[in-house]
């Protein structure tokens, strides 16, 4: 048995050759290769790229992170955004650390100045009263606003509402950035208009996830070629 | 402008690799700013991608220059070479893509490096050492987790259904209950499947054993094969699993009949897995699934299913891989609604089910129109067969043979004695061969057990038969659509799909 490999426009048509019976063709591509791409733009990506990725503006929050006893929270439903904040704050400061508690899990929270806890909501009573009274500063990715208890432990607060900070234009760039990161060659490549852009964000609210998930679809099935959606 | 520019040229234009062959190449730098380096770094990798978290493997680590000063102007060239990881291969669906990646980086010490990374395509080629020979038993991918750490899962499990037990019992109650019922009226069913690592488009042999305790209807019985593909994004309160079907085909095995209390059923079916490059894949996030559920479908009543787990892989992998589809610009029709047909070699066991005249026929393999004989059509004379070392008596004529059973009508029994008083001739056949498949089965004559069955129609009829080709016979070069010239002897009349069952004739010196 063997398989040999014929070169196709694009791509290659690979017929099996099984004890003398050739069997269909599959066509194999480089991925994506037809809208001059690497990969569906709209998937999920690795916490490297992410963070490259981020387009939030955090550079407002670099002074107030500096001083002892700041905590800054950004509160937010989940796909809105709050880890791609603390990612972005962490790639700021050389000896910050961040840890993400998993559901149904317990966490070691590292040192780091500033410390990053992304679904904070999930620390342990202690963690907590140590976390939220020590003089680091610390910022928080968390669905439940921790204000209260943390101005009770000394601390000067700041809370992000995360929703609140999307428009269409930064979601047109977000989205269209992602686009470009995983550009394979020079020349066009499809784009995400800002119409677009506003109608999803009508549709979804600020859930850049729920609306990369419809986008992953779209381009999943663009195979007409090159176009903007 | 970057501090260096970086590109990859395989030596391949296309880029496409077989499993364990040599990937090579170049790597290209141009530096544009006086930089230190702290090496020249080469990966060999795969990596999901889609909707899924990214689950990738470095495969390989190759250092292609040493700590060294660039200067701005300086271009240089690194051979590389590799072998081929055997898998996980390339795959496009729709949740999951899984491509593999060269990627070569400059080690800039505090600083962002210089890198690029290009992808190739990795179609199957060797096995991997871990396959086995056998098709028994299913690869884990998965280390078996510690005694330990199952006790304390089967006993957390235990402590949260606890304050459940009132909705869980009724449930278990009912699903116990239908149990019950099924086995009083099927009694103990067995479902035989051999073959739980499959190569796509190869044949899948099943078999199904019961004595029903009763009569009762069936409205048929059927095999689902499904092929998933589970993509996971996101973690914790943010995770999402995406699930999409690869395939979904229902196969007919049998129709729509009688069962008779007491009578025993027992039956082989091969079933046509699907053309597929969905291999199982068994990652943390990203996973390719594929079932095989047996449905009896039984009137007004719960119908006894069983899943069997299987594992696809490609059909490089397998020794004793015997795909025998045709090309996908021509497709079986048998394949797409329904019968697998029944696997060859069957003992003259009488059929359990007696078909419901007012149903359909089983399926295209298995014509209900009276043959139309070209009257003084004589079928080929079989050239490619040695000549016997002692002369046989002449062969008869099948036409004979099939003029005689479609005169018989419907009666099962009056084919079964015709087909019984042919038996002691050799007969010139040519067939007009529908399908090719290897013999699946344990009652067979121990010389065509390993062999081929040839399923088709007596050219020029239609009707139907099936050929065992013993074993060491060559059918490779048979496909469906030949015209097949063989020399048989009858061996009985298949009631269920109304065919001739057929051995090729050995002869003393094959």
């Amino acid at each position: 048995m063997f398989t040999i490999a014929a070169p196709t426009v694009g791509g290659l048509s690979v017929v099996s050759i099984v004890a003398g019976k050739i069997i269909p063709e599959v066509t194999y591509t480089l991925p994506f290769a037809h809208l001059n791409l690497r990969r569906n733009p709209f998937g999920e990506f690795s916490v490297e790229e992410w963070t490259r990725l981020a387009d939030v503006e955090v550079e407002e929050f670099d002074e107030f992170l500096r001083e002892p006893g700041s905590a800054l929270q950004f509160v937010g439903e989940k796909g809105y955004g709050k880890t791609t904040h603390l990612l972005a704050i962490r790639s700021r400061f050389p000896d910050a650390a961040y840890v993400h508690i998993p559901e149904g899990e317990r966490a070691e929270i590292p040192d780091g100045n500033p410390q990053l806890i992304d679904e904070a909501q999930r620390l342990t009573r202690q963690q907590k009263r140590r976390a939220f009274h020590s003089n680091v500063p610390l910022v928080l990715g968390t669905h439940r606003d921790f204000n209260r208890e943390l101005a009770r432990a000394g601390r000067r607060v700041r809370t992000i509402a995360v929703g609140d900070r999307m428009n269409s234009t930064l979601l047109s760039r977000i989205l269209n950035s992602r686009i470009e990161w995983v550009r394979r060659d020079e020349g066009p490549v499809p784009g995400v208009r800002h119409r677009t852009a506003a109608r999803l964000l009508e549709r979804f609210g600020p859930d850049v996830r729920r609306i990369q998930y419809e986008l992953y679809l779209v381009f999943q099935d663009m195979k007409d070629g090159i176009r903007d959606v | 402008m970057s501090r260096c520019d970086i590109t990859i040229e395989f030596d391949r234009a296309n880029r496409t690799y077989l499993g364990g062959e040599t990937v090579s190449g170049e790597v290209h730098v141009r530096v544009n700013k006086d930089t230190t380096s702290d090496g020249i770094v080469l990966e060999n990798m795969w990596k999901t991608h889609g909707y899924g978290n990214p689950d990738l493997a470095i495969l390989e680590i190759q250092e292609l220059a040493k700590r060294t000063q660039l200067k701005a102007g300086q271009e240089m060239s690194f051979p590389f070479s590799f072998t081929a990881a055997l898998g996980p291969t390339t795959y496009h669906g729709h949740h999951i893509n899984l491509d593999h990646y060269v990627t070569a980086y400059i080690d800039v010490p505090w600083a962002l490096d210089p890198k690029v990374t290009e992808d190739y395509l990795l179609l199957p080629g060797e096995p991997p050492p871990g396959m086995p020979d056998k098709r028994d038993e299913l690869i884990d991918f998965t280390p078996e987790p510690a005694a330990w750490r199952r006790t304390l899962l089967y006993t957390f499990l235990g402590c949260i259904a606890l304050p459940l037990a009132p909705i869980i019992l009724p449930v278990l109650g009912v699903i116990w209950i239908r149990k019950k019922m099924v086995a009083r009226r099927l009694g103990g069913i067995e479902l035989t499947t051999p073959h739980l690592l499959v190569a796509p488009g190869e044949d899948w042999p099943l078999e199904l054993k019961f004595t029903p305790k009763k009569s009762f209807r069936i409205n048929g019985i059927q095999a689902e094969i499904l092929g998933r593909e589970a993509a996971t994004a996101g973690s914790g309160t943010n995770k999402t699993t995406k699930t999409h079907k690869v395939h979904d085909g229902v196969d007919k095995l049998e129709p729509e009949g009688q069962i008779s209390a007491g009578e025993s059923f027992d039956r082989k079916y091969t079933i046509p897995f699907p053309e597929t490059n969905a291999y199982s894949l068994e990652e943390e996030d990203n996973k390719i699934t594929w079932t095989v559920k047996v449905r009896i479908d039984i009137p007004w009543f719960p119908d006894w299913t069983e899943k069997k787990t299987v594992q696809v892989f490609p059909a490089e992998f397998f020794k004793d891989a015997a795909v025998k589809t045709p090309a996908a610009a021509d497709p079986d029709p048998a394949r797409l609604e329904a019968p697998a047909d029944n696997a060859a070699g069957e003992q003259p066991v009488a059929p359990a089910i007696a078909q419901d005249p007012s149903a359909a026929a089983p399926g295209p393999i298995t014509p209900e129109a009276p043959p139309e004989i070209a009257a003084n059509e004589q079928p080929a004379v079989p050239t490619a067969e040695p000549a016997p070392a002692a002369a046989p008596p002449p062969p008869s004529s099948i036409q004979s043979l099939v003029e005689e059973l479609s005169a018989a009508g419907g009666m099962g029994d009056d084919r079964n004695e015709i087909i019984q008083s042919w038996s002691n001739r050799e007969l010139d056949v040519v067939v007009k061969i529908d399908r090719t498949s290897s013999t699946f089965s344990s009652d067979a004559d121990e010389r065509y057990r390993n062999g081929w069955t040839i399923t088709g129609t007596v050219a020029d009829t239609e009707q139907a038969i099936e050929v065992l080709v013993p074993e060491g016979r060559s059918a490779d070069d048979l496909s469906r659509g030949d015209r097949w010239p063989a020399r048989i002897v009858v061996s009985k009349w298949d009631s269920l799909y109304n065919r001739i069952s057929a051995l090729e004739v050995l002869h003393r010196d094959e």
